[in-house]
């Protein structure tokens, strides 16, 4: 039986294997995200503790990594905003030209802030650099929908951007 | 995402997203194994079922408290 359909089927040591796999690239896709490696851990093991959860529902025919990476994300984005609103209710938010650390921080928030859809696309296709037609084969979409999300993403971080005061 | 306008907002979200140094993780197995152990304690729905049954039993019948005390 091949590794997926073992971990699928519930088998612990298959779990592991995945888990060990999968790691890195998990918690390297958090901490870009969340910037707090203790918040990463922890969020790393709420990834796979979902995944183990949900393994009956996973298809082996379709790659583990790309479903660690979609629950990996959201809970990052999920986690950075709310740390956000915390930080809103004791640090005034600069207006207009943050100083560079808070710059980047307001471009997160405002992906943070993106549909999940519109998130999705965004990230893959803007950050990591993935080609259209990988991101479409991964979500299930078509290349003209990512186009089109990706579009309607950029034009709504410039919205949000500009909300905060930073005009790329 | 060709024209200048764009290469910044790409730039900038790349540089708002890079890895910070040294956020190579520790072996998180260990941990995940206590979490998988720490499993929520689950009702099913038959036993709530059950015990709603029972308490609006012995909510319209209370006399037979005593004797049900008396037979535990």
């Amino acid at each position: 039986m091949e590794l997926l359909e073992r971990f699928v089927a519930g088998d612990l040591d298959a779990f592991e294997s995945v888990f060990r796999q999968l790691q890195r690239e998990v918690h390297g896709a958090i901490l870009r995200i969340v910037r707090d490696p203790a918040a990463a851990e922890d969020l790393t093991l709420e990834t796979f503790w979902r995944i183990y959860r949900a393994r009956a529902r996973f298809d082996p025919a379709r790659g583990l990594s790309a479903w660690a990476h979609t629950i990996a994300t959201n809970l990052a984005f999920t986690y950075v905003r709310g740390a956000a609103r915390e930080v809103s209710l004791t640090v005034d938010v600069p207006a207009v030209s943050p100083p560079d650390d808070s710059l980047h921080g307001a471009v997160r928030h405002a992906v943070a802030e993106l549909p999940p859809r519109l998130r999705q696309v965004a990230l893959a296709a803007l950050i990591e650099e993935r080609s259209y037609p990988e991101i479409a084969q991964v979500l299930g979409i078509s290349v003209e929908a990512v186009k089109s999300r990706q579009f309607r993403a950029v034009r709504l971080l410039r919205k949000k951007l500009k909300r905060m005061g930073v005009e790329p | 995402m060709n024209n200048p306008d764009d290469a910044r907002l790409r730039e900038l979200l790349r540089a708002s997203f890079r890895q910070p140094a040294g956020g190579q993780p520790r072996d998180l197995w260990p941990r995940m194994l206590r979490k998988l152990d720490q499993r929520p304690i689950r009702v099913d729905w038959f036993d709530c079922v059950l015990a709603a049954a029972g308490g609006a039993w012995i909510a319209a019948f209370p006399h037979v408290i005593p004797s049900l005390l008396y037979h535990l």
